[in-house]
């Protein structure tokens, strides 16, 4: 087995299971330990503002860019952030699994998956090289351009 | 521009009572008992056809064609036309980077083909059907089979010459 260069994962985020705004249940309820959560369609926007800095940098890092349409960009940090939320771990959005906690605790496809780390190859293009046709020149995104790209969803 | 409208349908399917989507992993009788416990709730697939004459100066007449399937077979089986299947999940950039790009081609290509659109959180057992990982995965059906699959996201030009290409051949 050769020894592969690849880029270490950033790790500058902490790994937790985070479930969004849990409320106490009715107290008829409470002695079932009965914990009733929110449960929305769109991810916290703490786990949102930690996969933006972690995109940003990580961009930086690996010399790769967002591409040019930056919705595409704020549509995958947003599903990194729900998985994040759901799953404790940044699974890739843009791949269909049997099972996605056993994949989340395996951690092939923990964003970033291995093959970013090994070969910069990021088919949800998030990470684009620079020769890449839709790579853009930029290594930002703000928490504002992330909710107007995504505001009609 | 009310010519413009897509020739795609974006809801999905259910399982019937009978044995239209083999699961491997459920015996018989349970399949037959859980659709029918689901039968009030089963989702049906909307398949909505919009038909426009070429535009001319005066204003185009648009017939919108709804039908209901009960599965992606039954449609598949039923399409007159090759069907390009766009298996998707909500949270994919490159899945909603294609979807304008996918009404574009549907509306250009609209005599040709059919697009149909499948949410892959939605419909886990199709995608496992069809052994999707990467998303989005294109399938393009002519007869109600597979007859080319491709990955990723690209512009409207590529996707056409691929459609054309795989239907010339």
């Amino acid at each position: 087995m050769t020894v592969m260069r690849s880029l270490p994962a950033t790790t500058s985020y902490a790994v937790s299971f985070a479930v969004s705004s849990v409320k106490a249940p009715p107290s008829h309820l409470r002695y079932r330990r009965f914990v009733v959560t929110n449960a929305s369609a769109e991810p916290s926007d703490k786990s949102v503002e930690i996969m933006r800095k972690f995109s940003e940098q990580y961009a930086r890092r690996s010399g790769t860019y967002f591409c040019v349409d930056k919705s595409v960009t704020s549509v995958v940090i947003k599903g990194l952030a729900d998985h994040k939320d759901s799953l404790g771990a940044p699974l890739c959005p843009c791949r269909h699994y049997d099972d996605k906690a056993a994949e989340a605790t395996q951690g092939f496809w923990n964003c970033p998956c291995v093959p970013m780390r090994e070969r910069k190859e990021c088919h949800c293009m998030l990470f684009l090289t620079p020769d890449n046709d839709f790579a853009g020149n930029e290594q930002v995104i703000s928490m504002e351009e992330i909710k107007e790209s995504t505001a009609n969803m | 521009m009310a010519a413009s409208v897509p020739t795609w349908s974006s809801a999905l399917l259910t399982t019937t009572s009978s044995s239209s989507i083999s699961s491997s992993s459920s015996s018989s009788k349970l399949s037959n008992l859980s659709s029918l416990q689901y039968q009030p709730y089963l989702p049906t697939l909307t398949y909505r056809r919009f038909t426009s004459k070429p535009r001319t100066r005066t204003l185009p007449i648009v017939a919108a064609k709804k039908q209901t399937f009960s599965s992606l077979d039954d449609l598949l089986e039923k399409a007159e036309k090759p069907v390009l299947v766009d298996f998707y999940a909500t949270w994919c950039g490159p899945c909603q980077f294609m979807g304008p790009i996918l009404n574009e081609v549907s509306v250009s290509m609209g005599d040709s083909i059919q697009v149909v659109k499948i949410d892959t959180e939605k419909y886990p057992e199709i995608a496992n059907k069809y052994s999707i990982e990467a998303l989005p995965t294109f399938i393009l059906f002519k007869d109600g089979k597979p007859c080319d699959r491709f990955e990723g996201a690209m512009t409207a030009n590529q996707l056409i010459q691929r459609i054309e290409g795989t239907l010339a051949g």
